[in-house]
Protein backbone atom coordinates (compact mmCIF):
# COMPACT_ATOMS: atom_id res chain seq x y z
CA UNK A 1 0.00 0.00 0.00
CA UNK A 2 1.30 3.43 -0.83
CA UNK A 3 1.42 6.32 1.58
CA UNK A 4 -1.32 7.96 -0.43
CA UNK A 5 -3.76 5.08 -0.20
CA UNK A 6 -7.18 6.23 1.00
CA UNK A 7 -7.97 2.95 2.77
CA UNK A 8 -5.22 2.15 5.25
CA UNK A 9 -4.99 -1.56 5.94
CA UNK A 10 -2.31 -4.01 7.04
CA UNK A 11 0.51 -1.67 6.13
CA UNK A 12 -1.01 0.92 8.43
CA UNK A 13 -1.00 -1.57 11.29
CA UNK A 14 2.69 -2.09 10.61
CA UNK A 15 3.17 1.69 10.97
CA UNK A 16 1.29 1.60 14.28
CA UNK A 17 3.42 -1.27 15.53
CA UNK A 18 6.67 0.45 14.48
CA UNK A 19 5.70 3.66 16.22
CA UNK A 20 4.74 1.83 19.41
CA UNK A 21 7.88 -0.30 19.49
CA UNK A 22 10.16 2.67 18.70
CA UNK A 23 8.47 4.73 21.40
CA UNK A 24 8.67 1.93 23.96
CA UNK A 25 12.36 1.22 23.31
CA UNK A 26 13.25 4.92 23.37
CA UNK A 27 11.28 5.73 26.50
CA UNK A 28 12.36 2.66 28.48
CA UNK A 29 15.97 3.46 27.57
CA UNK A 30 15.61 7.05 28.75
CA UNK A 31 13.96 6.03 32.03
CA UNK A 32 16.53 3.32 32.78
CA UNK A 33 19.35 5.76 32.04
CA UNK A 34 17.70 8.28 34.33
CA UNK A 35 17.60 5.64 37.07
CA UNK A 36 21.17 4.46 36.53
CA UNK A 37 22.53 7.99 36.70
CA UNK A 38 20.60 8.88 39.86
CA UNK A 39 18.43 11.35 37.95
CA UNK A 40 15.17 10.21 39.57
CA UNK A 41 13.95 12.29 42.48
CA UNK A 42 11.97 11.46 45.61
CA UNK A 43 8.47 11.10 44.22
CA UNK A 44 9.28 7.69 42.77
CA UNK A 45 10.08 6.52 46.30
CA UNK A 46 6.81 8.00 47.53
CA UNK A 47 4.72 6.15 44.94
CA UNK A 48 6.65 2.93 45.48
CA UNK A 49 6.11 3.22 49.24
CA UNK A 50 2.38 3.66 48.64
CA UNK A 51 2.22 0.42 46.67
CA UNK A 52 4.51 -1.34 49.14
CA UNK A 53 2.37 -0.24 52.08
CA UNK A 54 -0.77 -1.51 50.34
CA UNK A 55 0.82 -4.95 50.16
CA UNK A 56 1.75 -4.76 53.83
CA UNK A 57 -1.45 -3.73 55.57
CA UNK A 58 -1.61 -0.04 54.66
CA UNK A 59 -3.70 1.63 51.98
CA UNK A 60 -1.67 3.80 49.62
CA UNK A 61 0.23 5.41 52.48
CA UNK A 62 3.70 6.83 52.13
CA UNK A 63 4.72 6.61 55.80
CA UNK A 64 3.40 4.84 58.87
CA UNK A 65 0.46 6.69 60.39
CA UNK A 66 0.02 8.93 57.37
CA UNK A 67 -3.32 9.34 55.59
CA UNK A 68 -3.93 7.52 52.33
CA UNK A 69 -2.88 9.16 49.06
CA UNK A 70 -6.56 9.17 48.12
CA UNK A 71 -6.94 12.01 50.62
CA UNK A 72 -4.59 14.02 48.42
CA UNK A 73 -5.71 12.92 44.96
CA UNK A 74 -8.51 10.57 43.99
CA UNK A 75 -6.31 8.18 42.01
CA UNK A 76 -7.61 4.64 42.54
CA UNK A 77 -5.87 3.70 39.29
CA UNK A 78 -2.79 3.16 41.47
CA UNK A 79 -4.50 0.12 42.96
CA UNK A 80 -4.37 -1.50 39.52
CA UNK A 81 -0.57 -1.35 39.77
CA UNK A 82 -0.49 -3.21 43.10
CA UNK A 83 -0.67 -6.75 41.59
CA UNK A 84 2.11 -5.90 39.13
CA UNK A 85 4.22 -4.45 41.92
CA UNK A 86 3.57 -7.57 44.01
CA UNK A 87 5.04 -9.64 41.17
CA UNK A 88 7.95 -7.27 40.49
CA UNK A 89 8.59 -5.30 43.69
CA UNK A 90 11.06 -2.75 42.43
CA UNK A 91 11.05 0.97 41.63
CA UNK A 92 12.03 -0.03 38.12
CA UNK A 93 8.56 -1.55 37.72
CA UNK A 94 7.04 1.92 38.03
CA UNK A 95 9.62 3.50 35.73
CA UNK A 96 9.02 0.89 33.01
CA UNK A 97 5.23 1.21 33.42
CA UNK A 98 5.66 4.97 33.02
CA UNK A 99 7.65 4.53 29.80
CA UNK A 100 5.33 1.89 28.33
CA UNK A 101 2.17 3.86 29.15
CA UNK A 102 3.62 6.95 27.44
CA UNK A 103 4.57 4.94 24.35
CA UNK A 104 1.33 2.92 24.21
CA UNK A 105 -0.71 6.08 23.64
CA UNK A 106 0.71 6.30 20.14
CA UNK A 107 -1.35 3.22 19.16
CA UNK A 108 -4.82 4.79 19.56
CA UNK A 109 -3.48 8.19 18.44
CA UNK A 110 -2.07 6.77 15.21
CA UNK A 111 -5.30 4.83 14.53
CA UNK A 112 -7.25 8.02 15.23
CA UNK A 113 -5.02 9.96 12.81
CA UNK A 114 -5.58 7.28 10.16
CA UNK A 115 -9.31 7.50 10.74
CA UNK A 116 -9.40 11.29 10.45
CA UNK A 117 -6.67 12.00 7.88
CA UNK A 118 -7.13 8.84 5.81
CA UNK A 119 -3.48 8.77 4.76
CA UNK A 120 -0.64 6.71 6.21
CA UNK A 121 2.09 9.34 5.82
CA UNK A 122 0.04 12.04 7.53
CA UNK A 123 -0.95 9.68 10.35
CA UNK A 124 2.65 8.57 10.83
CA UNK A 125 3.74 12.21 11.04
CA UNK A 126 1.23 12.83 13.83
CA UNK A 127 2.34 9.66 15.64
CA UNK A 128 5.97 10.82 15.47
CA UNK A 129 4.98 14.33 16.58
CA UNK A 130 3.43 12.83 19.73
CA UNK A 131 6.50 10.73 20.52
CA UNK A 132 8.88 13.71 20.25
CA UNK A 133 6.61 16.27 21.90
CA UNK A 134 8.08 18.35 24.69
CA UNK A 135 5.00 18.08 26.92
CA UNK A 136 5.15 14.28 26.81
CA UNK A 137 8.86 14.37 27.56
CA UNK A 138 8.30 16.51 30.65
CA UNK A 139 5.75 14.02 31.96
CA UNK A 140 7.80 10.98 30.99
CA UNK A 141 10.99 12.20 32.60
CA UNK A 142 9.28 13.17 35.84
CA UNK A 143 9.94 10.49 38.49
CA UNK A 144 6.55 8.79 38.34
CA UNK A 145 3.06 10.23 38.35
CA UNK A 146 -0.27 8.68 37.49
CA UNK A 147 -1.11 11.33 34.86
CA UNK A 148 1.12 9.38 32.48
CA UNK A 149 -1.95 7.19 31.81
CA UNK A 150 -3.98 10.14 30.48
CA UNK A 151 -2.63 10.16 26.88
CA UNK A 152 -3.31 6.44 26.44
CA UNK A 153 -6.78 6.48 27.99
CA UNK A 154 -8.01 9.69 26.39
CA UNK A 155 -6.65 8.77 22.93
CA UNK A 156 -8.43 5.42 23.27
CA UNK A 157 -11.60 7.31 24.21
CA UNK A 158 -11.30 9.64 21.18
CA UNK A 159 -10.80 6.70 18.84
CA UNK A 160 -13.78 4.91 20.37
CA UNK A 161 -15.90 8.04 19.98
CA UNK A 162 -14.94 8.52 16.34
CA UNK A 163 -15.81 4.88 15.64
CA UNK A 164 -18.94 5.06 17.81
CA UNK A 165 -17.71 2.18 19.98
CA UNK A 166 -19.65 3.22 23.08
CA UNK A 167 -18.56 0.35 25.34
CA UNK A 168 -14.88 1.04 24.68
CA UNK A 169 -15.48 4.77 25.13
CA UNK A 170 -17.12 4.20 28.52
CA UNK A 171 -14.32 1.87 29.66
CA UNK A 172 -11.59 4.33 28.62
CA UNK A 173 -13.33 7.27 30.31
CA UNK A 174 -14.00 5.36 33.54
CA UNK A 175 -10.32 4.42 33.72
CA UNK A 176 -9.32 8.03 32.95
CA UNK A 177 -11.59 9.22 35.76
CA UNK A 178 -9.74 6.85 38.12
CA UNK A 179 -6.41 8.51 37.29
CA UNK A 180 -7.11 11.82 39.03
CA UNK A 181 -10.07 13.95 39.97
CA UNK A 182 -9.34 16.62 37.32
CA UNK A 183 -10.21 14.12 34.58
CA UNK A 184 -13.86 14.87 35.39
CA UNK A 185 -13.61 18.34 33.86
CA UNK A 186 -11.94 17.02 30.71
CA UNK A 187 -14.62 14.32 30.34
CA UNK A 188 -17.33 16.96 30.73
CA UNK A 189 -15.65 18.98 27.96
CA UNK A 190 -15.53 15.92 25.72
CA UNK A 191 -19.24 15.57 26.39
CA UNK A 192 -19.81 19.12 25.13
CA UNK A 193 -17.88 18.31 21.96
CA UNK A 194 -19.71 15.00 21.44
CA UNK A 195 -23.03 16.81 21.90
CA UNK A 196 -22.03 19.40 19.29
CA UNK A 197 -21.04 16.56 16.93
CA UNK A 198 -24.57 15.14 17.18
CA UNK A 199 -24.00 12.39 19.75
CA UNK A 200 -26.54 14.06 22.03
CA UNK A 201 -27.18 11.26 24.50
CA UNK A 202 -23.55 10.20 24.88
CA UNK A 203 -22.47 13.84 25.09
CA UNK A 204 -24.98 14.66 27.82
CA UNK A 205 -23.97 11.54 29.75
CA UNK A 206 -20.27 12.41 29.51
CA UNK A 207 -20.92 16.01 30.56
CA UNK A 208 -23.07 15.05 33.55
CA UNK A 209 -20.89 12.11 34.52
CA UNK A 210 -17.65 14.09 34.31
CA UNK A 211 -18.88 17.02 36.38
CA UNK A 212 -20.56 14.73 38.93
CA UNK A 213 -17.36 12.73 39.37
CA UNK A 214 -15.32 15.91 39.85
CA UNK A 215 -17.69 17.16 42.56
CA UNK A 216 -18.00 13.77 44.30
CA UNK A 217 -14.24 13.17 44.19
CA UNK A 218 -13.29 16.58 45.60
CA UNK A 219 -16.08 16.99 48.17
CA UNK A 220 -16.72 13.41 49.33
CA UNK A 221 -14.09 10.86 48.36
CA UNK A 222 -10.92 12.83 49.01
CA UNK A 223 -12.01 14.25 52.42
CA UNK A 224 -13.08 10.76 53.55
CA UNK A 225 -9.46 9.60 53.28
CA UNK A 226 -7.96 12.49 55.19
CA UNK A 227 -7.32 12.29 58.90
CA UNK A 228 -9.98 13.99 61.05
CA UNK A 229 -7.41 16.45 62.38
CA UNK A 230 -6.43 17.59 58.90
CA UNK A 231 -8.00 20.42 57.04
CA UNK A 232 -11.00 18.93 55.18
CA UNK A 233 -10.67 21.30 52.23
CA UNK A 234 -9.10 20.39 48.89
CA UNK A 235 -5.37 20.31 49.68
CA UNK A 236 -4.37 22.03 46.43
CA UNK A 237 -6.95 24.83 46.59
CA UNK A 238 -4.14 27.34 47.15
CA UNK A 239 -3.07 26.86 43.52
CA UNK A 240 -6.17 28.84 42.57
CA UNK A 241 -5.52 31.61 45.10
CA UNK A 242 -6.11 34.19 42.38
CA UNK A 243 -9.83 33.62 42.85
CA UNK A 244 -9.91 33.64 46.65
CA UNK A 245 -8.27 32.33 49.79
CA UNK A 246 -10.67 29.59 50.86
CA UNK A 247 -12.31 26.84 48.85
CA UNK A 248 -15.70 28.58 48.93
CA UNK A 249 -14.13 31.95 48.03
CA UNK A 250 -12.42 30.33 45.06
CA UNK A 251 -15.68 28.80 43.84
CA UNK A 252 -17.46 32.14 44.23
CA UNK A 253 -14.59 33.92 42.52
CA UNK A 254 -14.92 31.61 39.53
CA UNK A 255 -18.43 32.95 38.97
CA UNK A 256 -16.95 36.41 38.41
CA UNK A 257 -15.93 37.02 34.78
CA UNK A 258 -13.65 39.88 35.80
CA UNK A 259 -11.75 37.56 38.11
CA UNK A 260 -11.19 35.20 35.17
CA UNK A 261 -9.91 38.04 33.01
CA UNK A 262 -7.54 39.12 35.79
CA UNK A 263 -6.25 35.61 36.58
CA UNK A 264 -6.14 33.99 33.15
CA UNK A 265 -4.81 36.72 30.91
CA UNK A 266 -1.70 38.02 32.58
CA UNK A 267 1.18 38.88 30.20
CA UNK A 268 3.25 35.95 31.51
CA UNK A 269 0.45 33.43 31.08
CA UNK A 270 -0.44 34.75 27.61
CA UNK A 271 3.16 34.16 26.55
CA UNK A 272 3.11 30.64 27.97
CA UNK A 273 -0.19 29.89 26.21
CA UNK A 274 1.33 31.11 22.96
CA UNK A 275 4.30 28.78 23.41
CA UNK A 276 2.02 25.84 24.13
CA UNK A 277 -0.36 26.29 21.20
CA UNK A 278 2.30 27.39 18.70
CA UNK A 279 3.64 23.81 18.85
CA UNK A 280 0.37 22.72 17.24
CA UNK A 281 0.41 25.68 14.81
CA UNK A 282 -2.81 26.86 16.49
CA UNK A 283 -4.71 24.17 14.57
CA UNK A 284 -6.76 23.20 17.67
CA UNK A 285 -8.60 26.51 17.24
CA UNK A 286 -9.86 25.73 13.73
CA UNK A 287 -13.38 25.11 15.03
CA UNK A 288 -15.42 26.57 17.87
CA UNK A 289 -16.82 23.25 19.12
CA UNK A 290 -13.34 21.74 19.27
CA UNK A 291 -11.95 24.79 21.07
CA UNK A 292 -14.75 24.87 23.63
CA UNK A 293 -15.11 21.14 24.26
CA UNK A 294 -11.59 19.81 23.85
CA UNK A 295 -9.18 22.65 24.54
CA UNK A 296 -10.92 24.91 27.04
CA UNK A 297 -11.28 22.52 30.04
CA UNK A 298 -7.61 21.47 30.17
CA UNK A 299 -6.49 24.99 29.34
CA UNK A 300 -8.61 26.36 32.18
CA UNK A 301 -7.16 23.93 34.74
CA UNK A 302 -3.61 24.93 33.77
CA UNK A 303 -3.97 28.69 33.52
CA UNK A 304 -6.61 29.44 36.17
CA UNK A 305 -3.94 28.31 38.60
CA UNK A 306 -1.18 30.65 39.70
CA UNK A 307 1.26 27.75 40.07
CA UNK A 308 3.99 28.58 37.51
CA UNK A 309 4.78 24.89 37.06
CA UNK A 310 1.20 24.29 35.91
CA UNK A 311 1.32 27.32 33.64
CA UNK A 312 4.49 25.96 31.98
CA UNK A 313 3.11 23.36 31.70
CA UNK A 314 6.06 21.34 32.90
CA UNK A 315 6.47 18.10 34.87
CA UNK A 316 3.32 16.01 34.48
CA UNK A 317 0.87 18.91 34.40
CA UNK A 318 0.52 19.02 30.63
CA UNK A 319 -0.29 15.32 30.30
CA UNK A 320 -4.06 15.73 30.51
CA UNK A 321 -4.24 18.47 27.88
CA UNK A 322 -1.73 16.72 25.59
CA UNK A 323 -4.07 14.08 24.06
CA UNK A 324 -6.80 16.71 23.69
CA UNK A 325 -4.42 18.99 21.82
CA UNK A 326 -3.45 16.20 19.44
CA UNK A 327 -7.10 15.26 18.86
CA UNK A 328 -7.99 18.92 18.32
CA UNK A 329 -5.02 19.29 15.95
CA UNK A 330 -6.21 16.30 13.92
CA UNK A 331 -9.69 17.78 13.74
CA UNK A 332 -8.20 21.14 12.73
CA UNK A 333 -6.16 19.53 9.94
CA UNK A 334 -9.22 17.63 8.75
CA UNK A 335 -11.28 20.80 8.71
CA UNK A 336 -8.69 22.78 6.73
CA UNK A 337 -7.89 19.91 4.36
CA UNK A 338 -11.51 19.11 3.62
CA UNK A 339 -13.25 22.19 2.33
CA UNK A 340 -15.54 19.97 0.23
CA UNK A 341 -16.67 16.35 0.44
CA UNK A 342 -13.19 15.02 -0.45
CA UNK A 343 -10.14 15.23 1.79
CA UNK A 344 -7.21 16.93 0.05
CA UNK A 345 -4.40 14.50 0.81
CA UNK A 346 -1.65 17.00 0.04
CA UNK A 347 -3.02 19.52 2.48
CA UNK A 348 -3.46 16.96 5.22
CA UNK A 349 0.09 15.71 4.72
CA UNK A 350 1.55 19.22 4.58
CA UNK A 351 -0.14 20.28 7.82
CA UNK A 352 0.71 17.03 9.62
CA UNK A 353 4.33 17.31 8.47
CA UNK A 354 4.46 20.94 9.60
CA UNK A 355 3.21 19.94 13.07
CA UNK A 356 5.84 17.18 13.19
CA UNK A 357 8.65 19.55 12.20
CA UNK A 358 7.67 22.17 14.75
CA UNK A 359 7.35 19.53 17.49
CA UNK A 360 10.71 18.12 16.43
CA UNK A 361 12.34 21.53 16.65
CA UNK A 362 10.81 21.99 20.07
CA UNK A 363 11.71 18.48 21.25
CA UNK A 364 13.96 17.65 24.20
CA UNK A 365 15.09 14.40 22.58
CA UNK A 366 18.15 15.89 20.87
CA UNK A 367 19.51 16.99 24.20
CA UNK A 368 18.52 13.74 25.92
CA UNK A 369 20.05 11.53 23.23
CA UNK A 370 23.25 13.53 22.74
CA UNK A 371 26.48 11.87 23.94
CA UNK A 372 26.61 14.34 26.83
CA UNK A 373 23.00 13.56 27.75
CA UNK A 374 23.69 9.82 27.82
CA UNK A 375 27.01 10.14 29.66
CA UNK A 376 27.21 7.87 32.74
CA UNK A 377 27.34 9.42 36.17
CA UNK A 378 30.84 8.95 37.61
CA UNK A 379 29.56 9.01 41.19
CA UNK A 380 27.07 6.17 40.80
CA UNK A 381 29.30 3.49 42.33
CA UNK A 382 30.07 5.68 45.33
CA UNK A 383 26.38 6.42 45.84
CA UNK A 384 25.48 2.72 45.69
CA UNK A 385 28.25 1.83 48.14
CA UNK A 386 26.98 4.45 50.56
CA UNK A 387 23.37 3.25 50.26
CA UNK A 388 24.50 -0.35 50.86
CA UNK A 389 25.78 0.72 54.30
CA UNK A 390 22.25 1.67 55.42
CA UNK A 391 20.52 -1.29 57.09
CA UNK A 392 16.93 -2.06 56.15
CA UNK A 393 14.37 -1.48 57.46
CA UNK A 394 15.33 1.82 59.07
CA UNK A 395 14.08 5.38 59.02
CA UNK A 396 16.33 7.29 56.67
CA UNK A 397 16.35 10.89 55.53
CA UNK A 398 18.36 11.09 52.32
CA UNK A 399 19.08 13.62 49.64
CA UNK A 400 16.31 13.92 47.08
CA UNK A 401 18.05 11.98 44.28
CA UNK A 402 19.15 9.14 46.57
CA UNK A 403 15.84 8.37 48.31
CA UNK A 404 14.36 6.17 45.58
CA UNK A 405 17.43 3.92 45.66
CA UNK A 406 16.87 3.02 49.32
CA UNK A 407 14.82 -0.15 49.95
CA UNK A 408 11.04 0.30 50.08
CA UNK A 409 10.88 -1.51 53.41
CA UNK A 410 12.58 1.50 55.01
CA UNK A 411 10.81 4.66 56.10
CA UNK A 412 12.22 6.96 53.44
CA UNK A 413 12.19 10.76 53.61
CA UNK A 414 14.03 13.31 51.56
CA UNK A 415 16.17 15.82 53.43
CA UNK A 416 15.40 17.79 55.50
CA UNK A 417 12.11 15.91 56.12
CA UNK A 418 11.96 13.04 58.61
CA UNK A 419 15.22 13.85 60.41
CA UNK A 420 13.60 13.95 63.84
CA UNK A 421 12.89 10.22 63.81
CA UNK A 422 15.60 9.07 61.44
CA UNK A 423 18.39 6.68 62.36
CA UNK A 424 20.42 7.58 59.29
CA UNK A 425 20.89 10.72 57.22
CA UNK A 426 22.49 10.51 53.80
CA UNK A 427 23.82 13.76 52.35
CA UNK A 428 25.12 14.56 48.90
CA UNK A 429 27.16 17.69 49.43
CA UNK A 430 27.87 18.34 45.74
CA UNK A 431 24.71 17.07 44.03
CA UNK A 432 21.05 18.07 43.93
CA UNK A 433 20.00 19.32 47.38
CA UNK A 434 16.42 20.35 46.55
CA UNK A 435 14.51 21.82 48.35
CA UNK A 436 17.59 23.19 50.12
CA UNK A 437 20.24 25.31 48.47
CA UNK A 438 23.73 23.73 48.43
CA UNK A 439 24.79 26.14 51.17
CA UNK A 440 21.75 25.34 53.33
CA UNK A 441 22.40 21.66 52.79
CA UNK A 442 26.02 21.87 53.91
CA UNK A 443 25.01 24.05 56.87
CA UNK A 444 22.43 21.45 57.91
CA UNK A 445 25.07 18.71 57.72
CA UNK A 446 27.40 20.85 59.84
CA UNK A 447 24.71 21.49 62.45
CA UNK A 448 23.84 17.82 62.74
CA UNK A 449 27.47 16.80 63.14
CA UNK A 450 28.05 19.51 65.74
CA UNK A 451 24.90 18.58 67.68
CA UNK A 452 26.48 15.51 69.22
CA UNK A 453 23.51 13.31 68.37
CA UNK A 454 24.87 12.17 65.03
CA UNK A 455 28.15 10.55 64.08
CA UNK A 456 29.75 10.20 60.70
CA UNK A 457 29.39 6.61 59.50
CA UNK A 458 31.06 7.01 56.11
CA UNK A 459 32.01 9.66 53.58
CA UNK A 460 33.35 9.78 50.05
CA UNK A 461 32.86 11.37 46.61
CA UNK A 462 30.80 14.13 48.18
CA UNK A 463 28.43 11.77 50.02
CA UNK A 464 28.22 11.77 53.81
CA UNK A 465 26.33 9.12 55.77
CA UNK A 466 25.42 10.05 59.34
CA UNK A 467 24.17 7.60 61.97
CA UNK A 468 22.27 8.69 65.02
CA UNK A 469 24.29 7.97 68.18
CA UNK A 470 22.61 5.12 70.09
CA UNK A 471 22.17 7.02 73.36
CA UNK A 472 21.81 10.57 72.09
CA UNK A 473 18.68 12.61 72.70
CA UNK A 474 16.18 12.95 69.88
CA UNK A 475 17.01 16.30 68.29
CA UNK A 476 14.50 18.95 67.47
CA UNK A 477 13.84 19.47 63.80
CA UNK A 478 16.78 21.54 62.60
CA UNK A 479 16.03 25.09 61.55
CA UNK A 480 15.86 25.73 57.84
CA UNK A 481 13.33 26.37 55.13
CA UNK A 482 10.11 24.41 55.26
CA UNK A 483 10.40 21.70 52.64
CA UNK A 484 8.27 22.65 49.69
CA UNK A 485 5.88 19.79 49.03
CA UNK A 486 6.06 18.67 45.49
CA UNK A 487 2.91 19.55 43.63
CA UNK A 488 0.39 16.79 43.74
CA UNK B 1 22.37 13.96 41.00
CA UNK B 2 24.07 16.83 39.27
CA UNK B 3 26.23 16.01 36.30
CA UNK B 4 29.50 17.85 35.89
CA UNK B 5 30.56 19.70 32.77
CA UNK B 6 28.82 21.82 30.17
CA UNK B 7 25.17 21.17 29.38
CA UNK B 8 24.62 18.80 26.47
CA UNK B 9 24.15 20.41 23.07
CA UNK B 10 20.65 21.21 21.93
CA UNK B 11 19.14 21.10 18.47
CA UNK B 12 20.32 24.70 18.01
CA UNK B 13 23.92 23.52 17.79
CA UNK B 14 23.04 20.74 15.36
CA UNK B 15 21.11 23.13 13.12
CA UNK B 16 23.85 25.76 12.94
CA UNK B 17 25.81 24.29 10.01
CA UNK B 18 22.78 23.44 7.83
CA UNK B 19 21.36 26.88 8.66
CA UNK B 20 24.54 28.62 7.50
CA UNK B 21 24.66 26.45 4.37
CA UNK B 22 21.07 27.36 3.57
CA UNK B 23 21.76 31.01 4.36
CA UNK B 24 24.63 30.94 1.88
CA UNK B 25 22.41 29.25 -0.69
CA UNK B 26 19.64 31.80 -0.19
CA UNK B 27 22.04 34.73 -0.39
CA UNK B 28 23.76 33.27 -3.45
CA UNK B 29 20.44 32.63 -5.14
CA UNK B 30 19.70 36.34 -4.94
CA UNK B 31 22.42 36.83 -7.57
CA UNK B 32 21.94 33.64 -9.61
CA UNK B 33 19.54 32.62 -12.37
CA UNK B 34 16.42 31.25 -10.68
CA UNK B 35 15.07 28.29 -12.61
CA UNK B 36 11.70 26.84 -11.59
CA UNK B 37 13.23 23.61 -10.24
CA UNK B 38 15.97 25.42 -8.34
CA UNK B 39 13.38 27.71 -6.78
CA UNK B 40 11.18 24.76 -5.75
CA UNK B 41 14.10 22.85 -4.22
CA UNK B 42 15.42 25.87 -2.35
CA UNK B 43 11.96 26.66 -1.03
CA UNK B 44 11.39 23.11 0.18
CA UNK B 45 14.70 23.19 2.10
CA UNK B 46 13.96 26.65 3.51
CA UNK B 47 10.43 25.61 4.53
CA UNK B 48 11.62 22.50 6.42
CA UNK B 49 14.39 24.48 8.12
CA UNK B 50 12.01 27.31 9.01
CA UNK B 51 9.52 24.91 10.63
CA UNK B 52 12.26 23.23 12.68
CA UNK B 53 13.61 26.62 13.70
CA UNK B 54 10.09 27.75 14.63
CA UNK B 55 9.87 24.80 17.02
CA UNK B 56 13.28 25.63 18.49
CA UNK B 57 12.19 29.26 18.90
CA UNK B 58 9.09 28.29 20.92
CA UNK B 59 11.15 26.07 23.20
CA UNK B 60 13.41 29.03 23.93
CA UNK B 61 10.55 31.49 24.41
CA UNK B 62 11.61 33.56 21.34
CA UNK B 63 8.18 34.52 20.08
CA UNK B 64 9.34 37.14 17.55
CA UNK B 65 11.71 34.56 16.07
CA UNK B 66 8.83 32.07 15.92
CA UNK B 67 6.79 34.54 13.89
CA UNK B 68 9.71 35.22 11.56
CA UNK B 69 10.33 31.53 10.91
CA UNK B 70 6.60 30.87 10.54
CA UNK B 71 6.44 33.65 7.93
CA UNK B 72 9.40 32.11 6.08
CA UNK B 73 7.70 28.68 6.18
CA UNK B 74 4.48 30.13 4.77
CA UNK B 75 6.30 32.10 2.06
CA UNK B 76 8.38 29.12 0.95
CA UNK B 77 5.76 26.40 1.37
CA UNK B 78 5.87 23.99 -1.57
CA UNK B 79 2.18 23.00 -1.39
CA UNK B 80 0.55 26.32 -2.30
CA UNK B 81 3.55 28.19 -3.71
CA UNK B 82 3.43 31.96 -3.83
CA UNK B 83 3.97 33.49 -7.24
CA UNK B 84 6.14 36.61 -7.18
CA UNK B 85 8.27 38.36 -9.75
CA UNK B 86 11.84 37.05 -9.86
CA UNK B 87 13.17 40.32 -8.45
CA UNK B 88 10.85 39.98 -5.47
CA UNK B 89 12.13 36.43 -4.81
CA UNK B 90 15.71 37.71 -4.99
CA UNK B 91 14.99 40.26 -2.27
CA UNK B 92 13.16 37.71 -0.15
CA UNK B 93 15.97 35.16 -0.50
CA UNK B 94 18.54 37.77 0.49
CA UNK B 95 16.47 38.72 3.54
CA UNK B 96 15.92 35.10 4.56
CA UNK B 97 19.60 34.32 4.10
CA UNK B 98 20.71 37.26 6.23
CA UNK B 99 18.20 36.35 8.96
CA UNK B 100 19.24 32.68 8.99
CA UNK B 101 22.93 33.55 9.21
CA UNK B 102 22.44 36.24 11.84
CA UNK B 103 20.20 34.03 13.97
CA UNK B 104 22.89 31.35 14.09
CA UNK B 105 25.86 33.49 15.00
CA UNK B 106 27.95 31.91 17.77
CA UNK B 107 27.04 33.02 21.27
CA UNK B 108 23.30 32.91 20.75
CA UNK B 109 22.90 29.50 22.45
Amino acid sequence: MTSGSPTPGRGAWRDTAWLAVAGAVLFVTLKLHQWQTFGVHAELAEFESRLHSTLHGGFLTRHRGEASFLGEHVSPVLLLLVPLYALLPSPLTLLVVQALAAAAAVVPLHRLALHLLERRAAAAAIGCAYLVSRTLSYGLMYDFHMEIFYPLLFCAAFLAFERRRWGLLAAALVLAALVKEDAGLAIAGLGVYAFARGARRAGALMFAGGLSWLIVAVTLVSPAFRHAAENRGYPFASYWAGYGHTQSEILRGMLNPLAHARVLFTPRKLGQMFDLFAGYLFLPFASVAVTVGLVLPGWFILYSSDNPIMNGPILYYGLMLLPFLFYATLLGIRRLARPGPELRAGWALALAAAVLLVQLGNSRLFRQLSPAGLRPNQRTAAARAMIARVPSPAQVSAQVDLVSHLPAASERYFLPEGLEGASFALFDTVGNAWPLSPEQNRALLGRLEASGTWEREAAGSGFVLLRRRPTGPVPATPPGPAPARRAG
Amino acid sequence: MAKKGAPPPSLVGLLRWPAWALALLALGSAFAPLSRDFLAGTHLALCVMALLEAGVAIGRGRRAAFFTYAAVAVLTNPFRPFVFAVQAWRLLHAGIGLWLAADHLPGRD
